[in-house]
């Protein structure tokens, strides 16, 4: 297994370098924290927001711009295109599940991200002195694991909706739903803290917080050890609840896709 | 003459085309509701923290956001059909039966699609403005919505050219299906008030990528807080860069070498 997926990522690899122009523009297209940035410290000129003045936006959005490369995801659209045109069938007559292709592909770009642009936030982050105080190896470490669980998080419940399309034309559709979804709950518009408690309930139930949000808030150390608990068990449970969609899902639809002589 | 027949040819196709699919239609206009919906609580959220931002109160911003929306259904509705169409038909070699048209193959290539479900935002877009409009109380003056009107002209205008500028790099760089995502990424920029940003920020989406030109401004104009000075800018930097835009479009179709030829 190990040995199929090193084969993969080389291949994939070749492939980002070969559209290296599409990987940047999808780099630098991933704005929209810094344009939240933007206005945030328009409105934190004249005194801090709920906890969070100037320097402490500045901190929240280029980590989040930081976790947010680190755990993009598109394989919607490409299972949406494999299975309208058919182009899963020669996937599925490989010996390894199809799936591992879409993973393999992810981690080339994300190889990529991290040689490119995660260097360059962490020097601005070390520029503007907003590295978060305090941050030792035990949370540096924790960041790490949970920005691994949110790309996973991720990839799995945007596999599921793809998944859809085997019924369904409109699984894109659903698809962004889900990602205003994100937008919201999971920290992109505004830090989850500066919501009123009714919306910050609602995002500790829903997975938009795990995807995103949480490993934020782990690296700037403001969660209480309860809180943190309480967190990281919501993660683990939600990933296991779409990693068990994904599987149902999946073999239904293969069942399907097979009754329709593809 | 000819081409406004044509054109209306073309969406009049691609209208009883897209009725065939009604299913969609539902789609769209829940997606396009859910995303208005999102903008509103966009703002919301910032209002409810500080009661303005500059010179902007929660009711102007919507004026904003109104016009954000409303341009947003335009471009989706009649430019972004043909970007996505063009870009793979350069890829497959395709683009030649463009070429080979009795017509001019700019207005070709940039008009002949529209998707009408996305007129859907146009609407929804309009009723915002109405009702910011009327939560300000403000009846704009006959002045104030010619220039509103002459600035949401130019604004046109500026993003049919921006688009046509990027369209036109498929030429060469032929994989770049996801160069729209730039220009929306730029675009979200739009959805404040351009104040709201720092001085160079604001000189850049002003004069390098026009986007305070497209929601900004108009809502400046109707509001009563943009001098001549500005409707004219806007009126230039359009005509600028329509000219540019097609002078490009000549020059990388003299050095196009399709597929066959």
């Amino acid at each position: 297994m190990i040995r199929s997926y090193i084969a993969l990522i080389k291949a994939y690899w070749q492939v980002v370098l070969e559209y290296r122009a599409g990987m940047v523009i999808w780099i630098l297209s991933n704005t929209l924290p810094l344009v939240m940035l933007a206005v945030w410290l328009a409105l934190a000129a004249e005194g801090p927001v709920g906890r969070f003045d100037a320097e402490e936006f500045i901190r929240y959005y280029l980590i989040l711009l930081l976790v947010r490369q680190m755990t993009t995801v598109w394989v919607v659209w490409d299972l949406d295109r494999e299975i309208r045109l058919g182009e899963l069938s020669p996937k599925l007559l490989r010996p390894i599940d199809p799936i591992h292709q879409h993973v393999a592909f992810n981690w080339a770009d994300k190889l990529f991200r991290l040689l490119t642009v995660v260097p360059l936030i962490a020097m601005v982050l070390a520029a503007t002195g907003a590295w978060p105080e305090q941050a030792g190896a035990g949370r540096l470490l924790l960041f790490a694991a949970s920005t691994l669980a949110a790309w996973t998080l991720r990839f799995l419940s945007q596999f599921s909706i793809g998944t859809l399309s085997f019924w369904i034309t409109q699984s894109l559709a659903l698809n962004e739903l889900f990602y205003a979804g994100l937008l919201m709950l999971g920290g992109v518009i505004a830090p989850l803290d500066l919501f009123p408690d009714l919306v910050r309930q609602w995002a500790t139930y829903l997975p938009f917080r795990y995807m995103l949000s949480l490993p934020v808030e782990i690296l700037l150390g403001r969660l209480s050890p309860s809180d943190l608990a309480l967190a990281l068990a919501m993660q683990a449970l939600w990933l296991l609840l779409w990693f068990t969609a994904y599987r149902l899902l999946w073999k239904a639809g293969l069942k399907r896709y097979g009754a329709v002589g593809a | 003459m000819r081409y406004l027949k044509l054109l209306a040819i073309f969406y009049k196709n691609c209208l009883l085309t897209d009725l065939e699919y009604r299913a969609n239609f539902v789609m769209n206009l829940l997606t396009s509701v859910f995303w208005v919906g999102f903008s509103l609580i966009g703002i919301g959220v910032f209002f409810h923290q500080r009661a303005t931002i500059g010179s902007w109160n929660y009711d102007k911003a919507l004026l904003v956001v109104g016009l954000f929306v409303l341009f947003e259904g335009l471009i989706d509705s009649l430019f972004t059909p043909n970007i996505q169409r063009m870009v793979e038909e350069i890829r497959l070699g395709t683009f030649d039966f463009v070429l080979t048209r009795p017509v001019n193959s700019q207005f070709l290539a940039t008009l002949r699609y529209f998707s009408p479900w996305k007129l859907a935002n146009v609407a929804m877009g309009a009723a915002i403005c109405r009702t910011a409009l009327n939560r300000l109380q403000v009846s704009p003056s006959l002045a104030q919505l010619a220039a509103g009107s002459a600035l949401m002209a130019s604004a046109v205008v500026i993003a049919y050219s921006l688009w046509l500028l990027m369209l036109t790099t498929a030429f060469w760089f032929v994989r770049i299906d996801n160069i729209t995502e730039l220009f929306w990424a730029v675009y979200e920029t739009g959805r404040f008030p351009v104040s709201v940003y720092p001085g160079w920020l604001q000189g850049v989406l002003s004069f390098v990528i026009p986007v305070a030109f497209i929601t900004t401004f108009p809502a400046a104009a109707v509001l009563g807080k943009v001098g001549a000075a500005t409707v004219f800018e806007g009126l230039a930097l359009a005509a600028a860069l329509f000219t540019a835009s097609t002078l490009f479009w000549r020059f990388a179709l003299r050095h196009y070498s399709s597929a066959s030829s």
